[in-house]
């Protein structure tokens, strides 16, 4: 187990730093001195020098944190893990990061992911792949590969990634740690890099819980740059269920189980057996929408990338093409900037999207997202939350897949569900299996953050995960 | 227009070499026939683009965009250096 600094989580460190114990630049310089240890993960794609932050009344004041790559930090490099933004300087921070400089935070580093966060494993990077802590020979997840490795890996103690199909979820999961997608527009997406606007969400990915509900406790809310955040409370939360006296009740979804290995399948129901016990009360429920739910969701991410990923034609970002050439070709020149997956991505949504096939393809994942998301909101007025392995399987090895993308894209059936509805979703490690970790998803109704935070906090220390990697 | 990689790739600007494309197409065809199931649904006459009653709803006013303010505030910010792109 690890000692000293970096065996602290965010909120021992917090404590320690305003009760005057330990100092800022101490704290940074521990964490970066194991940054530069520790580059075989390849979790960071810029690592920072300490620069003091002056808000020293700030409520996270010397807190490290790492940040991903694909929210703009003013001044720093930020790439989306793209060789077409290698040289990019945003102008401005992100909300969510000037929120965090504001309460004395200081910045780690921009952190390693799958191109424009396209990806489930953390290998669709032009900086390499992100190497898992556990076993580098495996994936750690993705697309915030690097975040969840930086904070599993003790290279921080939290970290922010980002959300839009499990990207935050996924990778807590393959590295043992919590991953937070809060409720969509609850962190303002100001400055996060688009890549499907209607799915994505600023989170944590720290070690633990009440780590997670500290950090989103300072960039949560209305943002006035953000047409689509809100801190409004839901409309009708007093239809959804109230915790009482401790006694929860969660939902299964047995259909989905076909989809997980053998191991995982263990795992997760070892932790219903406990929870069980403990006095959770479960129930399984059909859910016939859920069975359209991973396509609905990749008609609708790779539509939303095709438009969104269009400005980066060598005029507005990316490298500029021979200006002699005529304007069709110069475009396609810049754009052989893209990785493999961000161009089958923006094709196959220039089909999905294209006259005869719009209907075909988006409007109806647009109309199995209505029903789902319907759906959901029924159930979530019987049950507390939905409970489900995060990944379907362990951490395969690195090039594993290769031959059979499908696979990959079929890890993400657990995770799409929230996004498609918005819903908060945290990933917590709920056990070790051939010494890999292992996640369970909960996921809750929208709006009702707090009370999944609560309520993942109860049943992680009900489960009482205690690991990390020996690295 | 026919699923045909050529075709598709030229309609969205984007360039493949040769060994890209063998890989690029058979993620193509991997995802095009998993998604192909989705044709299959049935959808109501009825728009569905609708957001369902009661759940995302906005108790305030949106802001105004005011384009004055914005441009009035551009010389205001500070190290506006932006590193050129490198040209190919």
């Amino acid at each position: 187990m690890s000692s000293g600094i970096i065996s602290k989580g965010a909120r021992q460190l917090v404590d320690e730093l305003q009760g005057g114990s330990l100092e800022a630049s101490k704290v940074f310089e521990t964490y970066r001195k194991r940054i530069n240890e520790l580059t075989k993960l390849n979790a960071f794609i810029t690592s920072l020098e300490y620069k003091p932050n002056a808000r020293k009344e700030g409520s996270l004041y010397g807190l490290p944190l790492a940040i991903k790559d694909n929210i703009s930090t003013e001044g720093i490099r930020t790439t989306c893990a793209s060789l077409m933004l290698k040289d990019y300087m945003p102008p401005y921070d992100a909300t969510a990061v000037a929120k965090l400089k504001a309460a004395g935070v200081s910045i780690l580093g921009k952190t390693n992911m799958d191109e424009f966060g396209m990806g489930s494993s953390g290998e669709n990077s032009a900086f390499g792949p992100t190497r898992n802590p556990w076993d580098i020979e495996r994936v750690p997840g993705g697309s915030s590969s690097g975040s969840a490795v930086a904070v599993s890996a003790r290279l921080s103690p939290a970290a922010l990634g980002t959300d839009t199909g499990g990207s935050i979820r996924a990778p807590a999961s393959f590295t043992g740690t919590v991953g937070f997608k809060p409720s969509y527009g609850y962190v303002s997406r100001y400055g996060l890099i688009a890549y499907a606007n209607s799915l994505e969400q600023i989170g944590v990915i720290a070690r633990t819980v009440d780590d997670a509900a500290l950090i989103f406790g300072v960039i949560r809310g209305k943002d006035r740059f953000d047409s689509t955040s809100t801190d409004a409370k839901p409309v009708s939360s007093n239809t959804g269920r109230l915790f009482s006296g401790g006694h929860f009740k969660g939902a299964l979804l047995p259909q989905l189980s076909d989809l997980v290995s053998k191991d995982v399948r263990e795992a997760f129901d070892s932790s219903v057996a406990k929870l069980d016990s403990e006095g959770i009360e479960f129930a399984e429920e059909r859910v016939e929408e859920l069975e359209l739910a991973l396509k609905s969701y990749y008609v609708v991410a790779c539509c939303e990338a095709t438009t969104n990923l269009a400005r980066y034609d060598g005029v507005r970002y990316g490298p500029v093409a021979d200006p002699s050439r005529d304007w069709k070709s110069a475009i396609s020149e810049s754009r052989t900037m893209f990785g493999k997956e961000v161009k089958a991505r923006i094709m196959l949504g220039s089909y999905m999207l294209s006259s005869g096939y719009y209907e075909e393809y988006y409007l109806k994942a647009l109309y199995i997202r209505r029903n789902l998301k319907l759906r959901l909101l029924k159930l979530s007025e019987s049950y507390d939350f939905i409970y489900t392995p995060t990944m379907p399987v362990l951490p395969w090895k690195i090039g594993e897949m290769i031959d059979d993308p499908l696979q990959v894209y079929l890890s993400d059936a657990l995770t799409v569900i929230a996004n498609l509805t918005g819903a908060p979703a945290i990933s917590i490690p709920i056990a070790l299996k051939k010494g890999l970790p292992v996640g369970g998803q909960l996921q809750g109704r929208y709006g009702l953050d707090d009370r999944l935070l609560e309520l993942a906090a109860t049943i992680s220390g009900l489960l009482k995960f205690r690991g990390e990697p020996s690295i | 227009m026919k699923f045909d990689a050529d075709e598709i790739s030229n309609m969205s600007l984007i360039t493949l070499n040769r060994s890209e494309k063998k890989e690029i197409v058979k993620r193509l065809n991997a995802l095009k026939s998993y998604l192909d199931a989705i044709n299959s649904v049935e959808t109501p006459s009825s728009p569905i683009i609708l957001a369902p009653e009661g759940i995302n709803e906005r108790a305030d006013e949106p802001i105004a965009f005011d384009s004055d303010k914005i441009l009035a505030s551009f010389h205001t910010i500070k190290n506006r250096y932006i590193k050129a792109p490198r040209t190919l």
